[in-house]
């Protein structure tokens, strides 16, 4: 075989092109041509190896108890045979509660939602009356962001005691710090020029918010909003499994209880509620993208 | 000489609609075949076609003596697609990868399963693609990654990529219409080069008429998915190409001028 | 000045459309308050019972037992580590069944598609009850759960990756005459791996929060630790533990973020 390093830069033509350097071909180890520069993927082989590095690493350190695993396995079968005697003696209960879970998941959502629409406004790096203040606030939210939801229901549950209070409160928490971001990441969006017209106009910062800044975020803000209320949703559905109420709590007491056919009429009005809001929100957003 | 390609009353219904309704003409090889006609006179689906990227309804594609509407194994239509390149409106390069990388891709159809699965190409592919691009005059981008090319360096890599599969026939989809003038005028230099020097027979889709007449040997004019003219760029009369685009002559040419001849 | 001669500041399709939502919300706001009795009247009345809660019970806070969270929390993360890892590469590979652009079977694409787009609607929670019925409390009920919610997520994001980058470069490589297998190792697999480690990246910050609560409803980990420790009104440990867990998510986010700048760009 010719070697190529030697005439490949005589024989290029110099007719669009500069000639090609002689040191531009990559060779391997064995002096085949590479066929990519190795650099410059290296930061992401490096990654993947890490991962895959730690991951097995995090398996071995789990220690999972194969003969235990092996055993679940094959007790499957029996446990789909256990939920599947679908009992549903108990449905008023089990709807009243699912009920319950949406309205928590509703009021948690609108508190949250005006509160994060105030908190946004001195967040918004356009907006906010006090630069220093707006850091400050972002590391609060950050970190009361970084707590889950259930969480915070189990400490308000704590303080208020059992009810749906709790789970408001604790939702809300979450959720106004999600809000808040959000919403200042849209109103961030509306541009600087489009202010400063207004301000120059002699219109108070009031007045500017609520005639441009707010009807120029509205479709942004109403995605987050659903993306928020999905999410509030399936805390509230979850937050009886930790001792609060709701459709959560009917789960895991029938579970306690052996009850597994009244738990999977729960589970599935669970999936089938998530399931509607799903198709709603999609046609809300496919209505909404034909009006923008 | 013998033509490498020949269509004969190809016909492709989608349900009532009536993309090609009967197109036969006939490619030599080293010739350059436009075809030209409005936005869906069915030009691309001709060219689909012919290397049975669309299954065609009716008539034949005979190809170096084997007619392709007749192919039914998968594997054995794979073994004629690669003699037959391709080159796209939009590249179609796989932008991650190094041009070297995408040029290479041109020989996977060549490739034993396994060694193309891996991508392990023989070293005597390498400098088959380093020739090329050499011709092309793109080595000094080799390692480059192809979304950090230019438009028109992109469709040079297309080019090199159908050139590593040693096509007899190559199909041009639109291959300036996303590019400046003066990047059309270097990749439509190339197309007829390649097909000359190489002996490739070649058909191009192109709506630019001007750009047509300077590179054809021979201008195919579809409307309606038929062909209503067949022949020699000198023979493309202004009345001619009113038919053909149902549009008056006017409207056909403004700015194009440059593309052709700057 | 006359109503007809005013001019409209907003488009009133969006006028309407926003006078709607607000009225639907209002309502569903209303119907809500009544079924729950909620009042925020009622927590601000008892804003001082909260503020000495928060201030007398669990601040400040105290990490009790630093050998056991340790675990706790190398565990919780080792659960986070191992379900994204598996679950990519269970992922991987079924998402190369269940796209458009790669399936070699169309009844099993359905499945696969029909699998991921359920698993929308389970909350790893209700996973981990589930699980409990046949594999007993502790960290592989906990895995598995995390396991199986970031299957369904992931299958449905490197589904939309690979129809995303497949197309164009596909038709390509087919008219090359290439098979079907070297087209996904030598086109889709590359063009598609920093969408797919951008989601993986993703389903690992989730996972690191979730795995706390599946932790809490006996997934073992830090999050059954949290959760003796209210339950033994311990709050002032709880409190530590919490601190805690917001330290390692935040630090998760960052790290996330800096590697999707650094090696994903």
């Amino acid at each position: 075989m010719t070697d190529f390093t030697e005439f490949y830069p005589a024989s290029a033509p110099a007719v669009e092109e500069p000639a090609g350097k002689p040191g531009l071909l990559l060779r391997d180890r064995r002096g085949r041509i590479r066929v990519k520069d190795p650099a410059r993927d290296r930061a992401l082989k490096w990654f993947l190896s890490l991962f895959v590095i730690l991951g097995v690493a995090a398996l071995f350190f789990l220690n999972l108890d194969w003969a235990q695993v092996w055993e679940g396995v094959l007790r499957i079968p029996e446990a789909i045979g256990k939920l599947c005697k679908v009992d549903f003696s108990q449905i008023d209960v089990t709807f009243t509660s699912l009920f319950e879970s949406i309205a928590v998941a509703i009021l948690s959502t609108v508190y949250s939602l005006i509160g994060g629409m105030v908190l946004a406004v001195f967040l918004a790096k356009n907006l906010t009356p006090f630069k220093g203040m707006a850091a400050a606030l972002s590391a609060v939210l950050t970190f009361l962001r970084a707590i889950p939801s259930i969480i915070w229901v189990l400490l308000i549950l704590v303080c208020v005691g059992f009810g749906p209070s709790a789970g408001i409160i604790g939702i809300c928490i979450f959720s106004t710090s999600f809000f808040a971001r959000s919403f200042a990441q849209c109103y961030e969006e509306v541009p600087q020029e489009t202010l400063e017209a207004l301000r120059a106009m002699g219109a108070g910062r009031v007045k500017v918010f609520f005639s441009a800044v707010l009807p120029s975020a509205f479709t942004g803000m109403l995605a987050w909003t659903s993306i928020s209320f999905e999410s509030n949703f399936e805390a509230s559905a979850v937050l009886g499994t930790v001792g609060a109420g709701g459709i959560g709590y009917v789960i895991s007491n029938c579970m306690t209880r052996y009850a597994y056919g009244q738990a999977i009429v729960a589970i599935a009005l669970v999936l089938a509620f998530t399931y509607a809001m799903e198709l709603g929100f999609t046609a809300i957003k496919e209505r909404n993208g034909k009006i923008g | 000489m013998e033509n490498v390609l020949e269509l004969t009353h190809l016909k492709k219904y989608y349900g009532q609609t009536r993309a090609v309704e009967d197109v036969s003409f006939s490619v030599k090889p080293g010739e350059v075949v436009v075809i030209i006609g409005p936005s869906g006179a069915g030009k691309s689906t001709v060219l689909r076609c012919i290397n049975r990227m669309i299954d065609p309804t009716e008539g034949s594609i005979l190809f170096e003596g084997t007619d392709m509407a007749q192919v039914r194994r998968e594997r054995d239509l794979k073994a004629i697609r690669r003699r037959i390149g391709m080159i796209f409106q939009s590249f179609n390069l796989v932008y991650r990868l190094s041009v070297f990388q995408n040029v290479l891709h041109g020989r996977l159809g060549y490739m034993s399963t396994p060694s193309a699965v891996l991508g392990r190409y023989s070293e005597e592919d390498k400098e088959k693609a380093l020739d090329i691009l050499r011709m092309i005059g793109l080595e000094d981008m080799l390692y480059k990654k192809a979304g950090e090319l230019s438009g028109g360096q992109k469709q040079r890599v297309g080019i090199a990529r159908a050139l590593m599969q040693d096509p007899a026939l190559l199909l041009c989809d639109e291959p300036i219409a996303s590019l400046d003038p003066s990047s059309s005028k270097i990749i439509m230099d190339q197309i007829r080069d390649m097909a000359r020097t190489r002996n490739i027979g070649c058909i191009v889709n192109l709506h630019q008429v001007d750009v047509a007449k300077t590179y054809a040997d021979r201008i195919v004019g579809i409307h309606q998915g038929r062909v209503v003219f067949d022949g020699p760029p000198q023979e493309l009369t202004n009345a001619m190409i009113e038919t053909i685009y149902d549009a008056p002559i006017e409207e056909l040419t403004v700015g194009l001028e440059e593309a052709a001849n700057g | 000045m006359d109503k007809q001669q005013r001019i409209p500041l907003t488009p009133k399709k969006q006028k309407r459309a926003a006078t709607l939502t607000f009225l639907l919300i209002a309502a569903l706001f209303l119907v809500a308050s009544l079924q729950t009795q909620y009042t925020p009247v009622e927590f601000l009345l008892n804003m001082e019972n909260f503020w000495s809660f928060i201030f007398v019970d669990l601040l400040p806070p105290k990490i009790a037992d630093w050998e056991t969270i340790g675990m706790g929390v190398l565990q919780t993360i080792a659960m986070a580590m191992v379900a994204s890892l598996v679950s990519a590469v269970i992922s991987l590979v079924l998402a190369f069944l269940g796209s458009n652009t790669t399936a070699p079977w169309k009844p099993l694409k359905k499945i696969i598609r029909a699998f991921a787009s359920l698993q929308r609607n389970i909350p790893s929670m209700i996973w981990t009850f589930l699980l409990i019925m046949s594999f007993g409390i502790g960290t592989v009920v906990g895995t598995l759960a995390l396991l199986i919610t970031t299957c369904g997520f992931l299958i449905r994001s490197f589904i939309e990756t690979i129809d995303e980058v497949g197309g164009e470069s596909l038709e390509a490589l087919q008219a090359v005459g290439a098979g079907r297998l070297s087209i996904i190792t030598q086109v889709i697999l590359p063009a598609s791996l920093p969408g797919f480690l951008s989601w993986l990246l993703y389903s690992l910050e989730v996972n690191i929060r979730s795995s706390t609560l599946v932790g809490a409803v006996g997934g073992g980990g830090i999050g059954l630790i949290m959760m003796g420790y209210i339950k033994q009104f311990r709050y002032h440990s709880a409190m530590g533990v919490i601190l805690l867990v917001a330290v390692i998510v935040i630090l998760v986010d960052l790290l996330t973020n800096f590697l999707r700048k650094k090696v994903l760009a």
